[in-house]
């Protein structure tokens, strides 16, 4: 490799701070050896390092050590005695879960009136006893077992969650034959007052829906769909197809994820991997954009519902985000962290850049928004550099990671808003993918083509033959269902922009996710486990949504993307 | 440094004083060091690293072994340094400093801190030390920083981008700015 003299400086800093790549140093002291000017200067500047590392004779004073001593001593004499492993981790154990219904309490009604249900037939029963009266046992509270993905929040505050009941992985044993089910306990759900009563018959009205339906394609002989299923419906849909791009089956997409937000404007990640819930609120606020609900500020009189649940959506990542370091907070390690991270950043960008273009938003509460988005786009700079860097070399799902963080940031670049990116960003980008292929590399693929489509609207240049992409197209258009919905609507992305394989294509594509939708509640449940962070229906149905509208999505994009320059 | 600092940490979490008084025997001279070389006052450079070990030592139930011991150390020993900074007023936004990309591009040297505002150097220094701390006074804030932990402290590039909050290109290309700067700086002072 040619270095030129800066450089090659620069290059034998980093050697000598040991921080250099080995070929390239050895490149580098190379040419240093070879090129007189830079003989001088090198040496001069490792002098230099040389004396800033110089081990400083700083005695210290007697007195400083015995200080310290002192004050150590102090701590241990006023610190309680010390508890062995075992014991730390049973309290810490306890103190989590007090802490955990805490927050429960306080950020669920669901768990207030679980609690309430629980305590009141107990508190009824020591009040009978404390009459003297003969006692009785304490009636179990109406708790409401809901299904996965209608559990309440089970988010600790460090993002972490506990796996909810299951529902969506429930399959009844119809060759068994059934004991008799006693009637359920009700006392509980009689003591409460009325409006917890109505409340409680609303979620389980909202449960029974999701059970009949599962039960009525369960009669109709429709399994749900799964890798070993699917393919011997022979691909085909259980009900008749409806038409692409079914504006109906998105409606009754998107209220059902509005009818499922949480009251603190996130969505469950469900049977998906736990802890993920600011990833799949993120990916259901992408939805909501999608369709052109951008919240109360943009509101276009189509469905206030929605735009509420776009605004709650946006409040809940913006309180999710880390003022000082720009991160959003969600994912149980580093790997989940950055995918909810990656998906947050896209969904507030896309939301600001459209409510921008459309006039709903100005002045300081843009700048203000901007302000907050540049910074989560430095932190999601930061993040790759550090997996550019081996930091976290071999991580998990990188390339699912890879995928969303570099269409984030390629977003950003193409949002016609300056969101102040470094000056790298392509190049950031491209090796993100180039380097990160190998883990996924379809999805990589697709993303990778979904960004060249972004930047090349008019499809001018033609993409170098890619055997990934090839698959990744092979795979969603065979069977669209059996597909991961991410890499569904990736391929779908790239392939929208060019016309004529894009209206081919969408006809297979939409006629066979329909068949997924559930037809009375309009969710979508592939039934797919992903490779990487689990799916859950909210995300299924989100993504489902951005599958369905990508090209209203891309014209709405582009539009506001003009309008913003 | 090596991997078994965290060792020790971990068996300090566990009760051992033992293994503490160890950490402190090889850091605190080079916590004085840091504080020294912001205040240049040794008597309380030493307050200061005292202070951060007492910090440490009260902190050491939380420790997890995510990231080097030395990391650990320095993000308390910068967050105290920002305290105390921010109590005298002498280094008015020392976490956020400048933005990644405000320095590329821009000469260093023309981003020079405020000596007035700087305290007094009480102690006599070996010539040495003080032509170093001077110059290292003449840098602006942002290479100060990188300078602290990238190259005396040698924590990696990539800890020194998670400790500040800018990325790893940004701490690199702070770095090459400021041993050239340096390199000029003390070249100057040498030849005086």
């Amino acid at each position: 490799m040619r270095l030129d003299c800066a450089a090659v400086r620069d290059l034998l800093i980093d050697d000598a701070l040991g921080q250099a790549q080995l070929e390239l140093a050895a490149d580098a002291r190379a040419h240093a050896e070879s090129c007189a000017a830079c003989r001088g200067e090198v040496a001069a500047l490792l002098a230099t390092i040389a004396r800033l590392r110089e081990p400083a004779s700083f005695a210290l004073s007697p007195a400083a050590r015995s200080r310290l001593a002192a004050s150590l001593d102090a701590i241990d004499a006023c610190a309680p005695p010390r508890r062995s492993g075992a014991v730390v981790r049973l309290l810490d154990g306890a103190r989590f879960r007090v802490v955990l219904l805490g927050h429960q309490l306080r950020t669920s009604r669901k768990w207030r009136l679980r609690v309430a249900a629980a305590l009141l037939p107990l508190l009824f029963g020591i009040g009978l006893l404390l009459r003297g009266r003969a006692a009785r046992p304490a009636a179990r509270g109406a708790v409401v077992d809901l299904p996965r993905d209608l559990s309440p929040d089970t988010r600790s505050a460090g993002g972490e969650a506990s796996p909810p009941p299951s529902l969506v992985g429930w399959q009844p044993k119809l060759d068994e034959p059934k004991e008799p089910v006693p009637p359920a306990p009700t006392q509980g759900f009689d003591e409460l007052d009325l409006r917890s009563r109505q409340r409680v018959t609303e979620e389980l009205v909202k449960v029974n829906q999701i059970e009949e339906d599962a039960l009525a394609r369960l009669r109709a002989g429709e399994k749900r769909p799964t890798p070993q299923t699917a393919p011997e419906r022979g691909g085909a849909p259980a009900e008749a197809p409806r038409a692409a791009n079914d504006r109906s089956a998105v409606e009754r997409a998107l209220d059902w994820l509005a009818r499922n937000q949480r009251p603190d404007g996130s969505w469950t990640s469900g049977s998906g991997e736990p802890g993920l819930d600011t990833g799949v609120t993120a990916l259901a606020l992408l939805a909501l954009v999608a369709d052109g609900h951008l919240g109360s500020r943009v509101a276009d009189g189509r469905d206030a519902a929605l735009d509420a649940a776009a605004d709650r959506a946006i409040a809940c990542l913006i309180e999710r985000q880390d003022r000082r370091d720009g991160r959003f907070r969600g994912g149980s390690d580093e790997a989940a962290q950055l995918f909810c991270h990656s998906v947050s950043c896209l969904a507030l960008l896309e939301a600001h850049v459209r409510a921008r273009a459309a006039g709903g938003l100005a002045g300081e509460p843009a700048a203000r928004e901007q302000e907050r988005i540049e910074r989560a786009l430095t932190r999601l700079e930061i993040d790759l550099d550090v997996l550019l860097g081996g930091g976290t070399s071999g991580a998990r799902c990188a390339g699912q990671n890879a995928a969303w963080a570099a269409l984030a940031l390629a977003t950003a670049r193409h949002a016609g808003v300056d969101f102040h990116l470094k000056a790298g960003t392509e190049r950031r980008v491209d090796r993100v993918l180039e380097k990160l292929r190998g883990d996924q590399p379809e999805l990589v693929s697709a993303t990778a083509r979904t960004i060249q489509a972004m930047a090349d609207r008019s499809g001018r240049t033609t993409p170098p033959p890619d055997p990934a992409w090839s698959a990744a197209v092979e795979r969603v258009l065979g069977h669209p269902e059996l597909a991961e919905p991410s890499l569904r609507f990736l391929v779908a992305s790239a392939l929208c922009a060019r016309s004529a394989e894009w209206e081919r294509f969408e006809a297979t594509l939409a006629s066979r996710l329909l068949a997924l939708q559930s037809p009375q509640a309009g969710y979508f449940d592939s039934g797919r486990v992903w490779e990487c962070f689990g799916g859950g229906v909210a995300a299924d149905t989100a993504l489902a949504v951005l599958t369905l509208t990508v090209r209203r999505r891309q014209e709405a994009w582009e539009q506001a993307r003009l309008r913003a320059k | 440094m090596p991997d078994d600092d965290r060792e020790l940490m971990l068996r300090a979490r566990s009760g051992s004083r033992e293994a503490f008084d160890a950490l402190v025997d090889r850091w605190q001279v080079r916590l004085v060091g840091f504080f020294f070389r912001q205040c240049g006052d040794r008597e309380f450079a030493e307050d200061c690293s005292q202070e951060v070990l007492v910090r440490l030592y009260g902190a050491r139930d939380r420790y997890t072994p995510y990231a080097r011991f030395s990391t650990f150390l320095f993000t308390i020993a910068r967050n105290h340094w920002i305290d105390v900074a921010r109590a005298r007023r002498v280094r008015p936004d020392l976490r956020t400093g400048r933005g990644a990309e405000d320095d590329e591009g821009e000469d260093p040297l023309s981003r020079l801190p405020s000596q007035e505002l700087l305290p007094p150097a009480r102690a006599v220094l070996s010539d040495d030390v003080a032509r170093l701390r001077a110059a290292l006074l003449k840098l602006p804030e942002t290479l100060r920083d990188v300078v602290e932990l990238g190259v005396i402290q040698a924590l990696p590039y990539a800890e020194v981008s998670a400790l500040l909050s800018i990325p790893v290109g940004t701490v690199k290309s702070r770095v090459h700015a400021a041993v050239r700067a340096l390199r000029m700086l003390l070249s100057e002072g040498d030849e005086r």
